[in-house]
């Protein structure tokens, strides 16, 4: 599995975890990630450490995401980025939907 | 296709099992089979040698085949070897009727494609059940045929859907676009139809408009959004609608079309006719790179895709940049420094920095980059689209006699504009040139007939001036044709030759007046004869009806310079 999930802060966050190539072979896992988790306000953490490449495609995805949380009244947040995909989110403007902590 | 019981059909009617041909020559088993497989529910089809069962394999709807393997006296090898072959294209089950020490035979006929065996003496209930498994792998391999039919089918909806999308992207995209000369561009496709997308067009003033796109994703999905992108950036370049407006319009109507995850990162070049700058506007594609004798700049990306919020940030608007000496502008999409060779490295922007730097004076940019490229990935397959973008700034800025003049005072204006070589196959309604000016307000209700004078002078000046094309060529119906014909073949030559259309407004006594001058680079004609088109009886000639048409619509009509250059005068009718 690429793609693992876990609540932290007592359910109020729902970290996603990536690892390797962020690209449209994940879609599936990625968005079993988080399909199902609909509490209202809930924070959605995308933890990027591992992540060593990501596509258009993941953008999308991220997208996907974003729209699924404001649904539920909650946020989408990056943390722990490395350069490489930090230059693809900042290249995309991605910084200004989605904050890099 | 044949219908053949599906394991649920076993279950639910146990009497339609279809027909089982039993070759089985001892009288005992013969008894005990045609009872057993009767019970289960198959009609019986008995026969009595190799030939007849061949025959009846192709006469019936044979569904379950069972050979006594222990009989001497027959090929039941080359019986069973013969049945699989003609039943290749489906599963049809072979059982093997045999005794306790036949087991050599038994691996024979298996081998020789046979499903199963059993053993004399058998009871219904054992026939039954190496029936019901041998129908178990059956209905496992008709679904299996089921979904690799459904796959095929599919696959080749996918390639009809491919050969659309690049046809549609050809048409409206490709075959829309100008050729301009200081524009270079590279578009290699990782799939059939590239996401990636280029769009260029003069813009009224002369001036030029790119624009670079990369669509998430590739194929069908790419090319819909691609249509509304290329009908918008033609439509509104071609009226002189600013960049910002457009990009506000491209991204309204992405939003409006694209599902969530799909968006089109955009890199948009436009520069003007007689300024030393550009406009730049980037949202989401790699840092444009502009070269020149001032060395190297990154011009950064500052806004997000296209497609992905409602409305584009108004405080982001395109930035200005100053054009140096001889810069050149780099416009590379995300698949050139990506490009992976088959050890998964990519090329990188070093590299692209390195190939910058190493280009000679007779390669473009982007021609140096592409071999350092090619050098990098020694052919293995690409998985990104790859497009490359160079334009000449440097050229354009310095390019003479694409003048564009505008002179206004309180109740004057003069209003200039020169076409030349390519340029001059083009020329905008004049209505549609003006337009952002605001020249024309109040002039209205005169576009028409204005509109037809500045058109008539036009392609006079065009047809006759630069093109040199006889107009008698009209006077028979074929010649007609042929005029046009010709005319056509011209155009898209390599036209050498210039027209200055000039408009000028003035008040006088008899009213507001509008001056068109129009001059072309021919060689002029001796225009005293001229007197000759403008006789009455040039109305009933297909040929030179033009510029009496032009002369009853304005207060003069004259000609001066060597014949190639001609005023008209026209005076708006006073409400």
């Amino acid at each position: 599995m690429t793609i693992s999930s876990f609540d932290e802060d007592d359910g109020k966050k729902r970290v996603i975890k990536i690892q390797g190539r962020f690209n449209f072979s994940t879609h599936l896992d990625f968005r079993n990630a988080y399909c199902n988790v609909n509490d209202a306000g809930k924070k959605f953490v995308l933890d990027f450490k591992d992540v060593t490449y990501l596509d258009s495609a993941a953008l999308g995805m991220m997208l996907l995401l974003r729209e699924h949380a404001e649904k539920c009244t909650g946020t989408v947040e990056i943390r722990r980025v490395n350069d490489d995909v930090k230059r693809v989110l900042m290249i995309s403007n991605f910084d200004s939907l989605f904050p890099i902590s | 296709m044949t219908s053949h019981p599906t394991s649920d059909e076993i279950n639910e009617d146990a009497n339609e099992k279809g027909m089982a041909l039993v070759m089985v020559s001892d009288p005992f088993s013969y008894a005990l089979l045609a009872s057993s497989l009767d019970y289960i529910g198959y009609q019986l089809l008995a026969a009595s040698s190799y030939e007849e069962s061949i025959r009846m394999m192709s006469e019936y709807d044979v569904s379950l085949v069972v050979i006594d393997i222990s009989n001497i006296g027959f090929d039941w090898l080359g019986l069973a070897k013969r049945i699989k072959r003609l039943s290749q294209d489906r599963f049809l089950p072979l059982l093997c009727l045999s005794e306790e020490q036949d087991e050599e035979k038994v691996l024979q006929c298996i081998e020789a494609g046979a499903d199963d065996y059993i053993l004399k003496p058998f009871t219904v209930f054992s026939l039954k059940s190496r029936l019901l498994a041998m129908e178990k792998s059956r209905a496992l391999h008709m679904s299996l045929e089921r979904e690799h039919l459904a796959l095929t089918r599919m696959h080749e909806e996918v390639k009809m859907d491919q050969l659309l999308a690049k046809r549609i992207f050809q048409r409206l995209i490709k075959d829309r676009n100008t050729t301009i000369p200081q524009v270079m561009l590279e578009q290699r496709a990782a799939t059939m139809f590239c996401g990636d997308l280029v769009l260029c067009a003069y813009l009224p003033d002369g001036g030029v408009r790119v624009l670079v796109g990369d669509f998430t994703g590739h194929g069908l999905a790419a090319a819909l959004g691609a249509i509304p992108v290329s009908n918008i950036f033609h439509a509104m370049t071609y009226k002189g609608v600013g960049d910002f407006e457009l990009l506000a319009e491209l991204n309204r109507k992405l939003h409006e079309v694209l599902p969530t995850d799909l968006f089109m990162a955009v890199c948009l070049i436009s520069w003007s006719t007689g300024e030393k700058e550009f406009n730049y506007w980037n949202g989401g594609m790699p840092p444009a790179l502009l070269i020149g004798d001032e060395g190297l700049r990154e011009l950064k990306p500052f806004n997000l895709p296209l497609g992905i919020t409602e409305r584009i940030s108004v405080e982001r608007q395109p930035i200005r940049v100053d054009v140096e000496s001889n810069d050149r502008l780099l416009i590379l999409s995300d698949g050139v420094a990506e490009a992976e060779n088959s050890e998964g490295q990519m090329l990188g922007d070093n590299e692209v920095f390195r190939a910058i730097a190493a280009s000679s004076q007779k390669l473009s940019f982007l021609d140096s980059i592409l071999a350092s490229l090619d050098s990098h990935v020694m052919g293995a397959p690409q998985g990104d689209d790859i497009t490359g973008v160079e334009i000449a700034l440097w050229e354009l800025v310095t390019m003479d006699e694409k003048t564009l003049a505008i002179e206004q005072r309180e109740d004057y204006w003069a209003w200039k504009v020169t076409l030349e070589n390519d340029r001059l196959a083009t020329v905008l309604p004049v209505q549609n040139l003006l337009r952002e000016s605001g020249l024309l307000a109040g002039y209205e209700k005169q576009m028409t007939a204005l509109e037809t004078i500045v058109d008539e002078l036009y392609n006079n000046a065009l047809d006759h001036g630069v093109l040199r094309l006889d107009s008698r060529m009209k006077d028979t119906e074929d010649g007609f044709a042929k005029y046009y014909q010709k005319r056509e073949a011209l155009l898209a030559s390599n036209i050498k030759g210039k027209i200055t259309l000039a408009l000028g407004a003035r008040k006088t006594e008899q009213g507001r007046q509008i001056v068109v001058t129009v001059s072309d680079s021919g060689g002029g004609f001796n225009y005293s004869r001229q007197a000759e088109n403008l006789a009455p009886d040039a109305d009933i000639r297909p040929w030179g009806r033009g510029l009496k048409l032009v002369q009853r619509l304005s207060e003069s009509l004259e000609f001066s310079g060597y014949g190639n250059v001609v005023t008209a005068v026209y005076t708006c009718a006073e409400e």
